[in-house]
């Protein structure tokens, strides 16, 4: 009748279909378009560039694996890594420096701090912002600050690009990658503020890159949606003032790796109020227990 | 707003048609004299007396507790210490089942004048009856109706899936589910009764609402919400009702609760039997039936023609917060309400990733606590941390572990830390443990 025991452990007993690898699925599937946008407009260039992120992100992984003996997880967001890194380097960048950053980013934002789960500070980010220091020259000429940059890309151009921008953004808040009030918040304060305010316009491009796709990552942002509202706020607050001293780009790129560092803390501070605080369960538990006593 | 997610309800299977099946009697029945720690009866069986069928065979050892019946007619063969699904090895009789069986009467006659006993009387009934409440505290039923109170609410929700005993119940017993619910309302000195059920079982809801106005109760409702796990139960059902009444307002009672109150007063049945949803994907015939107390598992699962292939798990309960088990020769208690066998594609073991902080569990749980840092607190052993952030009002209603996209055994972890702090006990009592 019962040839092989039957597994006993605690319940839950059924999962969702959800994991690492169908989240990975997702958040590529909703940069495809600029994949496909970034082949287009850097042909090769930008294969080379790709394949230095991706061969970074095998290393790191084989270390970790090898050396580090971390055996529990595949790091699925390395692959995020790849992608993302690979659309806001330029292409200009030689394929040693890229596969240097990447490598570097890599591991100072997150083998440094005990592997998956715990990265402080976004990986793609910091290998830009150690890109900035190499070669600071280097850092335009992505297909982030195309729109703005180069005198080719006007006209029709901007409103392809730009609409792929938003394509793919409008997919990560379609398969809920991201709340979308973060973007809204950044987005928002950033580009009003820095056109009615400060007179010139934050490159938009940037900006949708950095709201839909920087901010949508769950390691290096807060936890709760509270704590992901005042991030984005503070980090556009941050973009704003930081962007007087710095080039575009870069001011919303040291802005959220400073941000990033600060999350611990808005971690630690924003904390849900358990069943609204005003009537906790355990209270009310206790005191029907006592009325039955 | 009440957080929820919204699980597949797999519940097609065992409700193509509402009736509740009466299978043969099993061969022999362990029927366990402990239903709790205060709970229990003592035995007034020996071994090779005969019983017949609703025969007390455990006295109530005090006032907290009820009495046990036996649920099947024939010749106790042992009193002694068995294997419980709850309790590892409780004392329980075992009884062998005969050829008289399935001439005994299941009813003891109509008593029509029920309303005109007194409130005491009917407390008694409910004790001698053996009436416990159909959850996993097992509460008895003249305790939890001793209170006064304005609403008697029937939790009609079944929020986990599988499960559709109590559905079926409603859509084959109505009146007598309405009938059971009037004698606790009369009971306990309430005002309304109010029936909460899911969206996913309007047509029970039509159903009442008809009886209700053909009844022409005024005092009577039926209230539909979201079907959102967890929000059918018992804790949570008081957070959605919060906001009309309050916590001393309201006494929750299961669907099959009220049928057996009304079986137990009017019939003068005792609590022998439950309806219990037999499924799963590896059963052959998934179904709902009757099923007598103390019957073994395997029984139990010959009721739905046996295992069509080997489960990766065997549940008592639903599978958010149903107990798995490991033998067959368990037997089925009052708090059960599901059997299910389910593959091993479906129940693959949780593992112990890195947390990748993406909020899910945070986004998913219903009485907003961070899941997400006190599992983090409890790799780290840190109760105060996990305190912090809110585990001392965790109901383990199990949203945080299903989501969880890295297959982290939250609930494991929140009861791993919690079992550190102050808050045991209460944390025990709430569970009903």
């Amino acid at each position: 009748m019962n040839p092989k025991p039957f597994t006993v452990s605690l319940p839950p007993h059924i999962r969702s279909a959800e994991s690492m690898m169908s989240r990975t699925g997702q958040i590529a599937a909703s940069l495809s378009p600029l994949i496909v946008l970034a082949a287009v407009l850097f042909h090769i260039e930008y294969l080379k560039i790709f394949s230095a992120c991706a061969l970074a992100a095998v290393f790191v992984q084989a270390f970790s694996y090898y050396i580090l003996k971390n055996k529990k997880l595949f790091d699925f967001s390395d692959i995020s890594f790849v992608l993302l890194l690979s659309l806001i380097l330029s292409p200009k960048i030689p394929f040693l420096a890229a596969f240097t950053a990447a490598l570097a980013g890599l591991f100072f934002s997150k083998k440094c701090f005990g592997g998956s789960g715990a990265a402080l500070f976004h990986p793609a980010l910091l290998a830009y912002a150690l890109i900035s220091f190499y070669a600071p020259d280097l850092t335009s000429g992505n297909l982030a600050s195309l729109i703005r940059f180069e005198k080719f890309y006007q006209g029709a151009w901007i409103f392809v690009i730009g609409g792929i921008f938003f394509i793919s953004g409008i997919l990560m808040l379609i398969q809920r990658l991201e709340y979308w009030e973060v973007p809204l918040i950044y987005f928002g304060a950033v580009y009003v503020c820095s056109r009615f305010w400060l007179g010139e316009a934050y490159p938009w491009a940037w900006l949708c890159f950095i709201s839909f796709f920087i901010l949508s990552d769950d390691e290096t942002t807060p936890v709760t949606r509270n704590g992901m509202r005042i991030f984005a706020a503070a980090a556009a607050l941050l973009t704003l003032a930081v962007s007087r001293a710095v080039p575009p780009g870069l001011s919303a790129v040291f802005s959220v790796l400073i941000m990033n560092g600060l999350n611990p803390a808005i971690d630690a501070l924003i904390v849900p109020a358990a069943i609204g605080s005003q009537v906790p369960v355990r209270n009310l538990i206790e005191s029907e227990s006592h009325v039955r006593e | 707003m009440i957080k929820g997610i919204r699980l597949e309800g797999k519940k097609d299977a065992t409700i193509l048609v509402w009736t509740i099946k009466r299978p043969e009697p099993p061969k022999k029945v362990r029927i366990p004299l402990v239903f709790n720690a205060d709970n229990y009866a003592i035995p007034c069986v020996e071994k090779d007396s005969r019983v017949k069928i609703g025969d007390t065979i455990g006295e109530p050892a005090n006032a907290q507790s009820v009495s046990v019946h036996a649920s099947v007619s024939g010749t106790v063969s042992a009193v002694s210490v068995f294997p419980h699904p709850v309790l590892g090895g409780v004392q329980s009789v075992e009884i062998e089942t005969d050829k008289d069986d399935k001439s005994a009467p299941f009813i003891w006659g109509e008593r029509k004048d029920w309303d005109k006993t007194s409130r005491e009387e009917l407390l008694q009934t409910f004790q001698n009856s053996g009436l416990v409440d159909f959850e996993s505290g097992m509460k008895p039923i003249h305790i939890k109706a001793a209170a006064r109170t304005k609403t008697i609410v029937l939790n009609a929700c079944e929020p986990e899936p599988y499960q559709t005993s109590e559905h079926a119940l409603m859509m084959s017993h109505p009146l007598e589910v309405l009938k059971g619910a009037d004698i606790l309302r009369w009971v306990m000195d309430a005002e309304e009764i109010l029936i909460v059920t899911q969206d996913n079982k309007l047509e029970a809801a039509e159903t009442l609402k008809s009886k209700i106005y053909f009844l022409k109760w005024k005092h009577a409702e039926v209230r539909v919400i979201p079907s959102e796990y967890p929000l059918g139960k018992e804790v949570m059902l008081r957070r959605v009702l919060g906001a009309d009444y309050s916590a001393a307002e309201l006494e929750i009672f299961h669907v099959a609760s009220a049928f057996a109150v009304y079986e137990a007063v009017v019939f003068q049945k005792p609590l022998i039997e439950r309806a219990v949803t037999i499924g799963g994907e590896c059963l052959i015939e998934p179904k709902n039936a009757w099923v007598r107390l103390g019957t073994d598992l395997e029984s139990a699962v010959k009721i739905g023609k046996g295992f069509l292939r080997q489960p990766g798990k065997l549940i008592l309960g639903g599978p958010m917060t149903g107990l798995a088990q490991e033998r067959l020769d368990v037997p089925i208690l009052a708090s059960t309400g599901a059997l299910l066998g389910l593959p091993e594609e479906l129940t693959q073991p949780a593992e112990l990733n890195p947390c990748i902080r993406c909020g899910k569990c945070v986004e998913s749980c219903p009485v907003d606590i961070h899941p997400a840092m006190i599992s983090i607190a409890a790799e780290n052993n840190q109760w105060e941390a996990a305190k912090y952030y809110g585990v001392n009002s965790c109901i383990e209603c199990g949203n945080c572990s299903y989501v969880c996209p890295v297959k982290r055994p939250m609930v494991e972890l929140i009861r791993q830390i919690a079992s550190q702090g102050p808050a045991k006990r209460s944390r025990r009592r709430k569970l009903g443990l």
